[in-house]
């Protein structure tokens, strides 16, 4: 299975989608990715945290401490309304840019 | 941005707390990574190792972290400050000249621009509503300014037809020395003529006694009278109330004081007087006739009348009083025979005389701009010295010996 790699800007917008289900912790966040994307995207921890604090920081995210499935302690995700708001505009103008780019490609 | 500036602060101020919420994080991310490889069957010291591996250093996922944190560039700022004061320290020599020779840079940059800030954009002190002051200059024909000053005869005239000032004064651009008599032989001070409505117009109140005012005139017969300068009053007389009526001999003539100016007042030129003398005793204390006295003319726009309506009543006076005088050689500085069609101009009040305020302007623009790079030259230098100081601190040290951790390098580890 090969992994591709993430495109600038992407990685944010495929948190805020993972995150649109439910509360994650960060983990859970990079495995939902994984599963959504077929594996296609794997995202490292070493840039998957940094862009949780990161959306945390721009307001579209909060996070709370509370207890795993298997009881144990973790940081858990959540959207906020400014981050749902968020995706739907990135989602937007993701849908444009993939569309433009097809048919660049077609032409 | 109201986030931002919530992150921001609690990154600050909670500082601990937030590196201890992460380095949590961190942890409970191994942990569950370890419980998921358990429950895939490796063995737990597998599972550990495994976690461990996929994760990559928690020190190094950490700094990434704090790095994209709002922020960030105030560890970074305050792990450079502490680089620098521990820099300083090891080389006192090396932070001494450094620092001297930025102040003397910095102190040469603050006395021209306090000399500039003086001289060009500040009102005169201790004068109440100097906004509306103007300096009447004389022009020539091609419109430039002539002379900083005007004829006492040509002060009259202007003063008694003027209809839009409040009042048009004139007074002595520099301070003349004078001899004052005291007990224990003569002693040199310094004084300005001004005409006896100088204080009325300004709206300047005596600290004591009284100021020129109705009961004198600019006739050469008035009474002799002297008025003291604050500095002067408290230095050569201990701010004696009782100095109001005494008389004081300068240049061997008996005058009256009587009064003293406020502290704040300093006169509207760029030179500050011991005493203020009438023109109407020129004659008696110095060689020249009150009539031919050089005075820097100005006056103050009545509250109802505007700017240029002023300026338009001055211009009209300084041609009329041309025509009126045409078998004088000069008038305004210009000669007949250019058509010598000279006349007044209003400038706004300032201590320097409006002929040379461009040239002044100048002057001290090209003075900060040369103070400036003398700055500029001075942090290069220093800026040169540090570099190759470094440099050769870093040849000089033998291997393995205790280097001083790199600044930047110390805020990925804790």
């Amino acid at each position: 299975m090969t992994r591709a790699a993430l495109l600038q800007g992407t990685l944010d917008l495929l948190i805020l989608k993972a995150l649109a289900a439910g509360e994650l912790h960060g983990l859970g966040v990079s495995r939902r990715i994984e599963q959504i994307t077929d594996g296609t995207f794997g995202p490292q921890p070493g840039s998957l945290f940094p862009a949780l604090h990161r959306l945390e920081e721009a307001g579209w995210l909060t996070s709370t401490w509370e207890s795993s499935e298997n009881n144990r302690r973790a940081k858990y995700y959540r959207l906020t309304r400014t981050g749902r708001k968020q995706l739907g505009e990135e989602t937007e103008n993701w849908n444009r840019i993939s569309l433009a780019i097809a048919r660049a490609l077609e032409a | 941005v109201v986030s931002r500036l919530h992150s921001l602060w609690r990154n600050i101020v909670h500082r601990a707390r937030v590196d201890r919420d992460l380095d949590d994080e961190i942890r409970a991310t191994v942990d569950l990574l370890v419980d998921e490889n358990v429950r895939v069957g490796m063995p737990v010291q597998e599972a550990r190792r495994a976690a461990r591996i996929a994760l990559g250093s928690p020190e190094s996922m950490a700094s990434q972290v704090r790095d994209i944190r709002a922020g960030a560039f105030c560890d970074v700022l305050y792990q450079d400050a502490r680089h620098g004061a521990r820099l300083l320290l090891r080389n006192p020599l090396f932070a001494l000249t450094a620092i001297f020779s930025l102040a003397i840079c910095i102190g040469a940059n603050t006395a021209v621009f306090t000399v500039a800030n003086r001289l060009l954009f500040r009102d005169p002190s201790g004068v109440p509503d100097p906004d509306r002051l103007v300096d009447i200059a004389p022009t020539r024909a091609d419109g430039r300014f002539a002379e900083p000053v005007l004829s006492y005869r040509m002060y009259a005239d202007i003063r008694d037809r003027v209809t839009t000032l409040d009042g048009v004064y004139g007074y002595q651009l520099d301070a003349g020395a004078m001899s004052l008599r005291g007990p224990a032989g003569a002693e040199r001070i310094f004084s300005t003529f001004v005409t006896s409505n100088y204080f009325a117009v300004l709206r300047i109140q005596a600290a004591l006694g009284r100021l020129f005012g109705r009961l004198d005139s600019d006739r050469p017969d008035s009474t002799p009278v002297v008025i003291l300068s604050y500095p002067f009053w408290t230095r050569r007389f201990n701010a004696d109330p009782a100095v109001v009526g005494r008389t004081l001999y300068i240049n061997g003539q008996p005058l009256t004081v009587i009064g003293v100016t406020p502290a704040d007042f300093q006169g509207l030129s760029i030179v500050t007087a011991d005493v203020w003398l009438p023109v109407s005793l020129a004659a008696m204390l110095t060689r020249e006739e009150t009539a031919w006295m050089r005075l820097a003319v100005g006056g103050r726009v009545r509250p109802d009348v505007s700017f240029s309506q002023a300026a338009a009543e001055v211009d009209a006076i300084g041609r009329c009083i041309q025509a009126a005088a045409p078998r004088l050689p000069r008038t305004f500085g210009s000669r007949r025979e250019d058509g010598g069609q000279g006349s007044l101009r209003l400038v706004g009040a300032s201590p320097i005389p409006a002929v040379v305020r461009v040239a002044i302007s100048g002057f001290l623009a090209l003075l900060t701009g040369i103070v400036t790079l003398v700055l500029i030259i001075a942090c290069t230098n220093v800026g040169g010295v540090l570099l190759a100081e470094r440099q050769f601190a870093g040849g000089k040290l033998p291997c393995g010996s205790q280097r001083e951790p790199d600044a930047r390098g110390s805020s990925g580890s804790f």
